[in-house]
Protein backbone atom coordinates (compact mmCIF):
# COMPACT_ATOMS: atom_id res chain seq x y z
CA UNK A 1 0.00 0.00 0.00
CA UNK A 2 3.02 2.51 1.07
CA UNK A 3 5.89 1.20 -1.42
CA UNK A 4 3.80 1.02 -4.38
CA UNK A 5 2.34 4.50 -3.81
CA UNK A 6 -1.27 3.11 -3.51
CA UNK A 7 -2.69 6.57 -2.80
CA UNK A 8 -1.67 8.23 -6.19
CA UNK A 9 -2.56 5.53 -7.86
CA UNK A 10 -6.11 5.77 -6.87
CA UNK A 11 -8.77 6.60 -10.13
CA UNK A 12 -10.74 9.22 -7.79
CA UNK A 13 -8.78 10.74 -5.42
CA UNK A 14 -10.90 12.37 -2.78
CA UNK A 15 -11.23 13.06 0.81
CA UNK A 16 -13.36 9.46 1.01
CA UNK A 17 -10.54 7.56 -1.00
CA UNK A 18 -7.97 8.76 1.78
CA UNK A 19 -10.31 7.93 4.53
CA UNK A 20 -10.20 4.97 3.59
CA UNK A 21 -6.56 4.39 2.32
CA UNK A 22 -5.65 5.63 6.20
CA UNK A 23 -7.93 3.50 7.75
CA UNK A 24 -6.85 0.49 5.67
CA UNK A 25 -3.36 1.63 6.36
CA UNK A 26 -3.90 1.74 10.03
CA UNK A 27 -5.46 -1.49 10.60
CA UNK A 28 -2.77 -3.49 8.48
CA UNK A 29 0.00 -1.78 10.42
CA UNK A 30 -2.19 -3.26 13.32
CA UNK A 31 -1.93 -6.14 12.58
CA UNK A 32 1.72 -6.57 11.12
CA UNK A 33 2.82 -5.15 14.62
CA UNK A 34 1.21 -8.06 15.99
CA UNK A 35 2.61 -10.44 14.22
CA UNK A 36 5.39 -9.29 13.80
CA UNK A 37 6.89 -10.23 16.63
CA UNK A 38 5.23 -14.09 16.67
CA UNK A 39 7.89 -16.91 16.11
CA UNK A 40 8.09 -17.80 12.49
CA UNK A 41 6.50 -14.47 10.99
CA UNK A 42 9.78 -13.22 9.81
CA UNK A 43 11.50 -10.20 10.33
CA UNK A 44 10.39 -6.57 9.62
CA UNK A 45 13.48 -4.63 8.95
CA UNK A 46 13.92 -1.07 10.43
CA UNK A 47 15.44 0.05 7.60
CA UNK A 48 11.91 -1.03 5.26
CA UNK A 49 10.24 0.52 8.16
CA UNK A 50 12.03 3.77 8.24
CA UNK A 51 11.54 3.94 4.34
CA UNK A 52 7.31 3.48 5.02
CA UNK A 53 7.57 5.85 7.93
CA UNK A 54 9.29 8.62 5.21
CA UNK A 55 6.57 7.56 2.45
CA UNK A 56 3.54 8.10 4.86
CA UNK A 57 5.67 11.59 6.36
CA UNK A 58 5.79 12.86 3.03
CA UNK A 59 1.89 12.00 1.82
CA UNK A 60 0.87 13.79 5.58
CA UNK A 61 3.04 16.83 4.68
CA UNK A 62 1.31 17.25 1.14
CA UNK A 63 -1.54 16.78 2.13
CA UNK A 64 -1.53 19.40 4.67
CA UNK A 65 0.02 21.85 2.02
CA UNK A 66 -2.89 21.10 0.39
CA UNK A 67 -5.44 21.72 3.03
CA UNK A 68 -3.82 24.77 3.88
CA UNK A 69 -4.61 25.60 0.30
CA UNK A 70 -8.25 24.71 0.62
CA UNK A 71 -8.81 26.20 3.80
CA UNK A 72 -11.09 28.87 2.90
CA UNK A 73 -13.97 26.90 0.93
CA UNK A 74 -13.84 24.70 3.88
CA UNK A 75 -17.46 24.28 5.22
CA UNK A 76 -17.09 21.24 7.55
CA UNK A 77 -13.74 20.98 9.90
CA UNK A 78 -12.11 17.43 10.11
CA UNK A 79 -9.98 16.06 11.93
CA UNK A 80 -9.63 12.44 10.76
CA UNK A 81 -7.42 12.28 8.03
CA UNK A 82 -4.74 14.64 10.52
CA UNK A 83 -5.77 11.64 13.48
CA UNK A 84 -5.16 8.90 11.05
CA UNK A 85 -1.61 10.40 9.67
CA UNK A 86 -0.44 10.44 13.21
CA UNK A 87 -1.50 7.11 14.43
CA UNK A 88 -0.54 5.16 11.29
CA UNK A 89 3.52 7.12 12.02
CA UNK A 90 2.99 5.92 15.65
CA UNK A 91 2.09 2.47 14.93
CA UNK A 92 5.11 2.69 12.34
CA UNK A 93 7.71 3.84 14.30
CA UNK A 94 6.62 1.05 17.38
CA UNK A 95 6.93 -0.99 14.97
CA UNK A 96 8.98 -4.12 16.46
CA UNK A 97 11.76 -4.55 13.82
CA UNK A 98 15.16 -6.05 13.98
CA UNK A 99 16.26 -2.65 15.34
CA UNK A 100 14.01 -2.89 18.25
CA UNK A 101 15.49 -6.67 19.27
CA UNK A 102 18.95 -4.78 18.86
CA UNK A 103 17.98 -2.21 21.21
CA UNK A 104 16.19 -4.36 23.70
CA UNK A 105 19.52 -6.48 23.60
CA UNK A 106 21.40 -3.47 24.07
CA UNK A 107 19.58 -2.46 27.15
CA UNK A 108 19.75 -6.01 28.45
CA UNK A 109 23.25 -5.45 28.29
CA UNK A 110 23.67 -2.31 29.93
CA UNK A 111 21.36 -3.81 32.35
CA UNK A 112 23.87 -6.41 32.95
CA UNK A 113 26.64 -4.44 33.03
CA UNK A 114 25.34 -2.09 35.50
CA UNK A 115 24.29 -5.16 37.81
CA UNK A 116 27.54 -6.42 37.39
CA UNK A 117 29.62 -3.53 38.66
CA UNK A 118 27.11 -3.21 41.25
CA UNK A 119 28.03 -6.83 42.20
CA UNK A 120 32.21 -5.78 41.69
CA UNK A 121 31.23 -2.69 44.28
CA UNK A 122 29.84 -4.66 46.52
CA UNK A 123 32.33 -7.80 46.50
CA UNK A 124 34.72 -5.19 47.25
CA UNK A 125 33.07 -3.32 50.21
CA UNK A 126 32.64 -7.11 51.24
CA UNK A 127 36.23 -7.46 50.75
CA UNK A 128 36.87 -4.35 52.71
CA UNK A 129 34.37 -5.53 55.26
CA UNK A 130 36.29 -8.52 55.76
CA UNK A 131 39.71 -6.62 55.46
CA UNK A 132 38.66 -4.68 58.58
CA UNK A 133 37.38 -7.40 60.58
CA UNK A 134 40.57 -9.86 60.02
CA UNK A 135 42.79 -6.15 60.64
CA UNK A 136 40.48 -5.31 63.67
CA UNK A 137 40.86 -8.99 64.78
CA UNK A 138 44.66 -8.90 64.48
CA UNK A 139 45.12 -5.41 66.26
CA UNK A 140 42.82 -6.58 69.56
CA UNK A 141 44.71 -10.27 69.51
CA UNK A 142 48.27 -7.87 69.27
CA UNK A 143 46.47 -5.84 72.22
CA UNK A 144 45.22 -8.78 74.27
CA UNK A 145 49.16 -10.10 73.75
CA UNK A 146 50.42 -6.80 74.90
CA UNK A 147 48.35 -6.72 77.66
CA UNK A 148 49.12 -10.25 78.94
CA UNK A 149 52.74 -9.99 78.37
CA UNK A 150 52.29 -6.34 80.70
CA UNK A 151 50.84 -8.64 83.17
CA UNK A 152 53.09 -11.45 83.29
CA UNK A 153 56.07 -8.38 83.60
CA UNK B 1 -7.57 1.69 25.01
CA UNK B 2 -6.40 0.46 21.03
CA UNK B 3 -6.17 -2.86 22.39
CA UNK B 4 -8.72 -3.31 24.18
CA UNK B 5 -10.68 -2.34 20.91
CA UNK B 6 -8.58 -5.06 18.87
CA UNK B 7 -9.37 -7.53 21.58
CA UNK B 8 -12.99 -6.95 21.73
CA UNK B 9 -13.31 -7.40 17.54
CA UNK B 10 -11.00 -10.52 17.32
CA UNK B 11 -13.82 -12.14 20.06
CA UNK B 12 -16.80 -11.14 18.40
CA UNK B 13 -14.96 -12.27 15.34
CA UNK B 14 -14.51 -15.49 17.13
CA UNK B 15 -18.09 -15.63 18.89
CA UNK B 16 -19.62 -15.50 15.24
CA UNK B 17 -17.30 -19.11 14.20
CA UNK B 18 -18.21 -21.17 17.49
CA UNK B 19 -20.11 -23.89 16.48
CA UNK B 20 -19.71 -25.15 20.30
CA UNK B 21 -22.33 -23.79 22.86
CA UNK B 22 -20.15 -24.27 25.90
CA UNK B 23 -17.47 -22.61 23.65
CA UNK B 24 -19.88 -19.84 22.92
CA UNK B 25 -20.91 -19.45 26.79
CA UNK B 26 -16.93 -19.03 27.35
CA UNK B 27 -16.37 -16.58 24.39
CA UNK B 28 -19.52 -14.80 25.44
CA UNK B 29 -18.02 -14.50 28.96
CA UNK B 30 -14.85 -13.04 28.05
CA UNK B 31 -16.59 -10.47 25.41
CA UNK B 32 -18.83 -9.49 28.46
CA UNK B 33 -15.60 -8.62 30.86
CA UNK B 34 -13.63 -6.74 27.81
CA UNK B 35 -16.68 -4.89 27.11
CA UNK B 36 -16.92 -3.73 30.57
CA UNK B 37 -13.48 -3.16 30.97
CA UNK B 38 -13.28 -0.77 27.86
CA UNK B 39 -16.72 1.08 29.18
CA UNK B 40 -14.78 2.12 32.85
CA UNK B 41 -11.86 2.60 31.47
CA UNK B 42 -13.80 5.00 28.90
CA UNK B 43 -15.71 6.50 31.29
CA UNK B 44 -12.32 6.87 33.54
CA UNK B 45 -10.58 8.76 31.04
CA UNK B 46 -13.70 11.15 30.28
CA UNK B 47 -14.04 12.10 33.34
CA UNK B 48 -10.64 12.24 33.90
CA UNK B 49 -10.60 15.08 30.73
CA UNK B 50 -13.57 17.32 32.10
CA UNK B 51 -16.62 14.86 30.96
CA UNK B 52 -18.78 14.47 33.63
CA UNK B 53 -21.19 11.50 34.56
CA UNK B 54 -23.88 13.36 35.26
CA UNK B 55 -25.43 14.81 32.08
CA UNK B 56 -27.92 17.52 33.55
CA UNK B 57 -24.85 18.67 35.42
CA UNK B 58 -23.11 21.99 34.03
CA UNK B 59 -19.67 20.27 32.74
CA UNK B 60 -16.67 22.51 32.48
CA UNK B 61 -13.41 21.44 31.07
CA UNK B 62 -10.74 21.79 34.43
CA UNK B 63 -8.25 24.23 31.97
CA UNK B 64 -6.10 24.24 35.52
CA UNK B 65 -6.00 20.70 36.71
CA UNK B 66 -5.96 19.50 32.83
CA UNK B 67 -2.59 20.57 31.82
CA UNK B 68 -2.68 21.08 27.94
CA UNK B 69 -6.28 20.87 27.07
CA UNK B 70 -5.00 20.97 23.61
CA UNK B 71 -3.68 17.76 24.39
CA UNK B 72 -6.95 17.02 26.04
CA UNK B 73 -9.08 17.36 23.40
CA UNK B 74 -6.85 15.69 21.12
CA UNK B 75 -7.12 12.58 23.51
CA UNK B 76 -10.58 12.53 23.71
CA UNK B 77 -10.79 12.33 19.83
CA UNK B 78 -8.99 9.45 20.15
CA UNK B 79 -11.22 7.67 22.41
CA UNK B 80 -13.89 8.72 20.06
CA UNK B 81 -12.23 7.46 16.85
CA UNK B 82 -11.39 4.16 18.11
CA UNK B 83 -15.02 3.64 19.93
CA UNK B 84 -16.51 4.55 16.06
CA UNK B 85 -13.77 2.17 14.64
CA UNK B 86 -15.14 -0.77 17.12
CA UNK B 87 -18.74 -0.24 17.20
CA UNK B 88 -19.37 -0.05 13.50
CA UNK B 89 -18.27 -3.19 13.20
CA UNK B 90 -20.40 -4.98 16.18
CA UNK B 91 -23.93 -6.11 16.34
CA UNK B 92 -25.87 -4.07 19.10
CA UNK B 93 -25.24 -4.58 22.48
CA UNK B 94 -24.52 -2.97 25.89
CA UNK B 95 -21.74 -1.11 24.66
CA UNK B 96 -23.60 0.77 22.24
CA UNK B 97 -25.97 2.24 24.68
CA UNK B 98 -23.15 3.39 27.07
CA UNK B 99 -21.26 4.94 24.05
CA UNK B 100 -24.29 6.37 22.62
CA UNK B 101 -25.36 8.52 25.99
CA UNK B 102 -21.91 8.90 26.69
CA UNK B 103 -20.85 10.63 23.43
CA UNK B 104 -24.13 12.63 23.90
CA UNK B 105 -22.52 14.26 26.95
CA UNK B 106 -19.38 14.89 24.93
CA UNK B 107 -21.28 16.32 22.26
CA UNK B 108 -23.01 19.21 24.24
CA UNK B 109 -20.18 19.60 26.60
CA UNK B 110 -17.27 19.80 24.47
CA UNK B 111 -15.40 23.14 24.13
CA UNK B 112 -12.94 22.62 21.14
CA UNK B 113 -15.25 22.23 17.72
CA UNK B 114 -13.16 19.31 16.29
CA UNK B 115 -14.47 16.92 19.57
CA UNK B 116 -17.80 17.86 19.05
CA UNK B 117 -17.99 17.03 15.14
CA UNK B 118 -16.30 13.69 15.80
CA UNK B 119 -18.93 13.31 18.49
CA UNK B 120 -21.87 13.93 15.84
CA UNK B 121 -19.94 11.72 13.48
CA UNK B 122 -20.10 9.09 15.86
CA UNK B 123 -23.57 9.34 16.56
CA UNK B 124 -24.03 10.00 12.92
CA UNK B 125 -22.35 6.35 12.08
CA UNK B 126 -24.60 4.84 14.65
CA UNK B 127 -27.89 6.38 12.91
CA UNK B 128 -27.31 4.72 9.59
CA UNK B 129 -27.35 1.12 11.20
CA UNK B 130 -30.16 -0.94 10.94
CA UNK B 131 -30.37 -2.22 14.55
CA UNK B 132 -29.71 1.06 16.15
CA UNK B 133 -30.44 3.49 13.60
CA UNK B 134 -33.47 5.45 13.94
CA UNK B 135 -33.63 5.28 18.20
CA UNK B 136 -30.26 6.78 17.66
CA UNK B 137 -31.48 9.91 15.66
CA UNK B 138 -34.73 9.90 17.53
CA UNK B 139 -32.14 10.77 20.49
CA UNK B 140 -30.10 13.14 19.12
CA UNK B 141 -32.79 15.04 17.60
CA UNK B 142 -34.84 15.02 21.08
CA UNK B 143 -31.68 16.18 22.90
CA UNK B 144 -30.85 19.29 20.59
CA UNK B 145 -34.68 19.89 20.66
CA UNK B 146 -35.58 19.71 24.63
CA UNK B 147 -32.43 20.00 26.34
CA UNK B 148 -31.74 22.97 27.68
CA UNK B 149 -28.17 23.70 25.64
CA UNK B 150 -26.90 27.30 25.48
CA UNK B 151 -28.68 28.90 22.16
CA UNK B 152 -25.42 29.51 20.27
CA UNK B 153 -23.92 25.79 21.18
CA UNK B 154 -27.47 24.46 19.99
CA UNK B 155 -27.56 26.36 16.63
CA UNK B 156 -24.05 25.02 15.93
CA UNK B 157 -24.38 21.45 17.38
CA UNK B 158 -27.81 21.16 15.22
CA UNK B 159 -25.93 22.70 12.00
CA UNK B 160 -23.00 19.82 13.26
CA UNK B 161 -25.10 17.10 13.42
CA UNK B 162 -26.74 17.69 10.00
CA UNK B 163 -23.16 17.62 8.08
CA UNK B 164 -22.01 14.70 10.08
CA UNK B 165 -25.57 13.00 8.97
CA UNK B 166 -24.63 13.73 5.38
CA UNK B 167 -21.07 12.86 5.67
CA UNK B 168 -22.01 9.38 7.13
CA UNK B 169 -24.37 9.13 4.06
CA UNK B 170 -21.65 10.07 1.74
CA UNK B 171 -18.92 7.71 2.97
CA UNK B 172 -21.47 4.88 2.78
CA UNK B 173 -22.29 5.34 -0.64
CA UNK B 174 -18.93 5.81 -1.10
CA UNK B 175 -17.69 2.29 0.54
CA UNK B 176 -21.07 0.64 -1.90
CA UNK B 177 -19.51 2.01 -4.67
CA UNK B 178 -16.15 0.69 -3.91
CA UNK B 179 -17.33 -2.79 -2.66
CA UNK B 180 -19.15 -2.91 -6.49
CA UNK B 181 -16.05 -2.05 -8.17
CA UNK B 182 -14.23 -4.38 -6.51
CA UNK B 183 -16.91 -7.25 -6.88
CA UNK B 184 -16.36 -6.31 -10.62
CA UNK B 185 -12.83 -6.63 -10.84
CA UNK B 186 -13.13 -10.03 -8.74
CA UNK B 187 -15.50 -11.23 -11.40
CA UNK B 188 -13.23 -9.72 -14.44
CA UNK B 189 -9.95 -11.18 -12.56
CA UNK B 190 -12.54 -14.43 -11.88
CA UNK B 191 -13.00 -14.79 -15.77
CA UNK B 192 -9.20 -14.22 -16.62
CA UNK B 193 -8.60 -17.06 -14.70
CA UNK B 194 -11.16 -18.95 -16.44
CA UNK B 195 -9.81 -18.10 -19.86
CA UNK B 196 -6.16 -18.79 -18.92
CA UNK B 197 -6.51 -22.77 -19.50
CA UNK B 198 -8.23 -21.43 -22.77
CA UNK B 199 -5.22 -19.59 -23.79
CA UNK B 200 -3.10 -22.62 -23.11
CA UNK B 201 -4.97 -24.85 -25.07
CA UNK B 202 -4.66 -22.37 -27.82
CA UNK B 203 -0.59 -21.85 -27.86
CA UNK B 204 0.06 -25.42 -27.30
Amino acid sequence: MVSKDALHALAHPNEHALMLYLQCLVSMLRLLSLHASLPGSGTVTSRFMQSVYTRVNEYRTQYTEEKDAEAEDLDAEDFNSEFLFTYALDVISAMPSEGVFLRDLLDKVGTMSCLSSWVILLCDRNDLVTKCFIGLRRSRSAHRDVNSSGDTS
Amino acid sequence: MDNLCLSIKIISHHLKQAADQSQKTDIEKVQTALQRGLITFMQKELKANGYTSDIMAEVLLPQDNAGDPLASDHYTFGILYLIQDLLTSLDHSELHNVVINNTLKIARAATDSLVQAKAFELLACMSRKADIGQTTSQLVEQCLEYEDWPVETRDVAAIQWELMSVKALQMEQYLKRVRAESRKLGDWSGSMVSLIPTYIHMVY
